[in-house]
């Protein structure tokens, strides 16, 4: 244990500038290395050597890296030294304390995090978020979007919803009137495409509603394209009519653009339906091009 | 004749310039050559996609047998055969991780039985492992992390769009294998796992320098395997 501690504190390297944006040096990986060491060791054995590296003049990588393997001690000294850490004016030690304290898991450091939340700058509130992410604290980041103080707060935690997969808070959020931008984004990415329809053919603001028909093509599935037909058919506003042609070329639904095509009652329409047919590049594209070309219908008839 | 194995070698980039100039070609002038290929990494990527395909019980006990000689096996093979080269390794790994994977997720997150070959054979009930299935979710995960570790060693000679789809292909592992983890009683694990998220999120998408992010991981992967090691050991004494 004395030769880690040893290896340690004699691999201190003077300077951390930039340190979280850089390979280990040699000296680091050597650090690094007795870190990973500390696994095999017990906890009470292994704290007091991180607490020196955390207090001693290593690099702030191998700091960070310390900052992780304390997340894998679970006991309240080690989760206190997380909570001083998450406090620490160093930017990158403070994100990793912070990423640490949401891989640890522990139910009142992560609380305490609502503080840091609040009062931080917006890497900062981004960093909470990723930590209650990480522990799962669905409830934390909801209340997060809920009461953002800008768009682009609000927005960063329904994006953080989407990637927990909050589908029930992502619609709670929906619910609400005035829907945050961000939202569309987020039932795209968790494809719950129930609320996305329901913006689409909702009465809000009109973007969103654009936003939102495009969008639907980000879901994979035959619901989906299904959708988008219905939404092109039903509709009379060109621009929604558009905006379904947008998310049928980005979900590659080159049938249902072929029969939008076949069932086009105007040349105007068809050159349309054409435009995103080439756009497509595929098989049926290249023979509804080749019949347009020839002034053929599909069937090759003149 | 260029086989499956010379498209697979080629797809990895493990071949020469002058062997990969001379199959490229191939490819360009023969769309049957080209086709093979294709089906070959949609193969593997369906495979990876849908771990839930119910296995035989005798395949599995069969995987089972396989997966614990690779985990036991820690000879070197010898330096004249290609296959065992660093991507060949890689490939190989990947290939057995998704096994593992599909093994461990059937095993480990099945809620209450799963049909096998034509009969149901019931699962132990939610909390109660058996000590079989947590072998089978410690090999997979085992695996995983191994296989994630070559696989990040290969980001830097991939090609963009390779580089891109292997990190979908981690990040979709780690999100399974993370659920996994929870199911098992895992939750610190699984925390770790998703912690792995953002980070590959932002190589993939250029925001951070590469090169630290994927130290960083590569860190954090071995004090995982290192941890697991440790629990296998000793359970009580150490971290």
């Amino acid at each position: 244990m004395h030769k880690v501690l040893t290896i340690l504190v004699a691999l201190a390297i003077c300077c951390t500038a930039n340190a979280a944006e850089r390979a280990p040096t040699a000296n680091e990986e050597l650090a690094l290395a007795a870190l990973e060491g500390l696994m095999a060791q017990p906890p009470e054995r292994a704290l007091p050597i991180i607490k020196k590296v955390l207090a001693g003049s290593q690099t702030t990588l191998v700091k960070q890296r310390a900052l992780f393997v304390l997340s894998q001690i679970g006991s309240p000294e080690a989760q206190a030294l997380l909570a001083q850490a998450s406090r620490s004016s160093d930017a990158a030690l403070r994100g990793e304390a912070i990423r640490s304290i949401g891989i640890g898991g522990d139910p009142k450091a992560l609380d305490a995090l609502q503080e840091v939340y609040k009062t931080g700058d917006p890497d900062v509130k981004r960093d909470v978020l990723q930590a209650w992410m990480i522990a799962g604290r669905k409830e934390a980041v909801y209340q997060a979007a809920l009461n953002g103080k800008s768009e682009e707060e609000t927005n960063e935690a329904i994006r953080m919803l989407a990637v927990m997969g909050a589908t029930d808070e992502l619609r709670k959020l929906g619910d609400r009137p005035n829907a945050a931008s961000g939202l569309v984004d987020a039932y795209a990415i968790s494809g719950d495409l129930v609320s996305l329809r329901k913006i689409a053919e909702g009465s809000g603001d009109r973007s969103l509603r654009l936003d939102a028909v495009r969008k639907i093509g980000m879901i994979q599935g035959d619901g989906s394209r299904a959708a988008l037909r219905d939404i092109y058919a039903r509709t009379t506003d060109e621009e929604i009519k558009e905006a379904a042609l947008q998310g049928m070329l980005m979900s590659g639904d080159e049938q249902g653009v072929l029969t939008l095509y076949r069932g086009a009652k105007t040349s105007d329409e068809k050159r349309v339906l054409l435009r995103y047919l080439s756009m497509m590049d595929g098989d049926a594209a290249l023979q509804a091009i080749d019949a347009a070309l020839e002034g053929k219908n599909e069937e090759g008839k003149k | 004749m260029i086989s499956d194995d010379d498209l697979l070698l080629y797809y990895y980039r493990e071949l020469d310039a002058a062997e990969r100039a001379r199959i490229g070609a191939a490819i360009s002038n023969d769309p049957e050559l080209a086709r093979r290929l294709h089906g070959l990494v949609a193969r593997l990527d369906v495979v990876a996609a849908m771990p839930e395909v119910p296995v035989p019980t005798r395949t599995q006990q069969r995987w089972q047998a396989a997966l614990a000689r690779a985990a036991s096996d820690n000879r070197v093979a010898p330096p004249a055969r290609r296959f065992f080269t660093q991507l060949r390794w890689q490939a190989a790994a990947a290939a057995v991780a998704v096994v593992a994977l599909t093994l461990t997720i059937q095993k480990v997150m099945s809620p209450s039985s799963i049909q096998t070959a034509g009969q149901t054979v019931e699962a132990s009930p939610p909390g109660a492992t058996s000590a079989g299935d947590a072998s089978a979710y410690e090999h997979g995960l085992k695996w995983h992390l191994a296989s994630t570790e070559k696989q990040l060693a290969s980001l830097g000679s991939a090609t963009p769009e390779e580089r891109a789809r292997l990190i979908e292909t981690i990040i979709g592992q780690n999100r399974i294998y993370a659920l996994a983890a929870e199911r098992a009683g895992e939750p610190q694990l699984a925390r770790v796992l998703r912690a792995f998220t953002p980070i590959l999120e932002s190589v993939a998408d250029g925001r951070v320098e590469s090169a630290s992010s994927v130290a960083q991981l590569n860190f954090e992967l071995r004090v995982m395997q290192a941890r697991l090691a440790a629990d296998a050991a000793a359970p009580t004494n150490t971290l």
